[in-house]
């Protein structure tokens, strides 16, 4: 067997094993979607946020983006970097008080008014969108030098296989990142007593 | 519980309201006057062997940033046990 099929069978062999863990750990409510009903101590799931976060958006995309712009790429460092304090000391202990998972929520329900709380969502949305082309694009990158295919098709599998997983589990989380799944598989086996409230921001 | 106590809550939400100013600060002090403002100046200095405004951006203002995180939630710790509403 040439290395190119054993590349394809070992993908294809994990993406199952995500696929199946997704399953077996699916989400069953919107508490357990985003903060896995509280039952995961603080800690873990600072670690299953920070290893969504190591993403193909910050490693290849961001890496790139500072070594091909030289120093100028600094402000997307500290941009991007200084942008958690912000999130940490305006919006962390709202949203924990609270008690909501999203940003969009919590500024329509502080603010009484579902214009504000549309107008969150629209820049969430833009947020969003600027992280997943940079992911995208690394995503692509990396599956097509990995099975040898063009980077629009690497891109495709990755996202094909992307769509399966978060059926399969109705997350919102990337199973192809490790923290999550662990997350995930462990939250059912911990004991739901502790109901210290971790808002955990998107 | 304290929590119906305005005047305390006041004072405790002032409190709250300092510490950020005094942590913003900070976060706007490395990151835009020494990353990007002085930046030219700074680099006449050397750190470790890098210009020390090249460092403020790529590395000191990061590690600042992961410091006044820890900081900020050290000493809101304090102030929740203070004004006795901590959870």
């Amino acid at each position: 067997m040439t290395i190119l099929q054993w590349t394809w069978i070992l993908t294809g062999l994990s993406f199952a094993l995500y696929i199946y863990i997704a399953y077996a750990a699916r989400a069953k409510s919107t508490g357990d979607f985003y903060v896995a009903e509280k039952s995961v101590p603080p800690f873990m799931n600072g670690m299953a946020t920070g290893a969504d976060w190591m993403s193909a958006a910050s490693f290849i995309s961001m890496a790139g983006l500072i070594s091909f712009l030289g120093r100028d790429g600094s402000y997307y460092l500290m941009g991007w970097t200084g942008g958690y304090v912000l999130l940490a000391m305006l919006f962390g202990p709202y949203l924990r008080k609270y008690g909501k998972f999203t940003i969009p929520q919590f500024i329509g329900d502080r603010y009484y008014s579902n214009t504000a709380r549309v107008i969150a969502l629209v820049c969430a949305i833009f947020v969003s969108f600027t992280y997943v082309a940079g992911q995208m694009r690394g995503v692509g990158v990396v599956f097509s030098r990995f099975m040898d295919v063009s980077i629009d098709t690497g891109r495709d599998h990755r996202h094909g296989a992307g769509l399966l997983l978060r059926h399969a589990g109705r997350d919102e989380g990337d199973y192809l990142h490790p923290g999550r799944a662990v997350r995930r598989s462990d939250h059912r086996l911990s004991d739901p007593g502790d109901l210290r409230l971790h808002a955990v921001h998107r | 519980m304290s929590i119906h106590a305005t005047k305390e809550l006041q004072a405790y939400w002032k409190e709250n309201l300092f510490y950020i100013a005094v942590l913003l600060g900070i976060w706007f002090l490395v990151s835009y006057v020494c990353g990007i403002l002085i930046v030219n100046q700074l680099d006449a200095y050397t750190i470790g062997g890098f210009p020390l405004g090249f460092w403020f951006a790529n590395q000191g203002s990061l590690v600042t940033f992961v410091v006044l995180i820890w900081v900020y939630v050290w000493l809101m710790d304090r102030l929740d046990i203070k004004y006795n509403v901590q959870q």
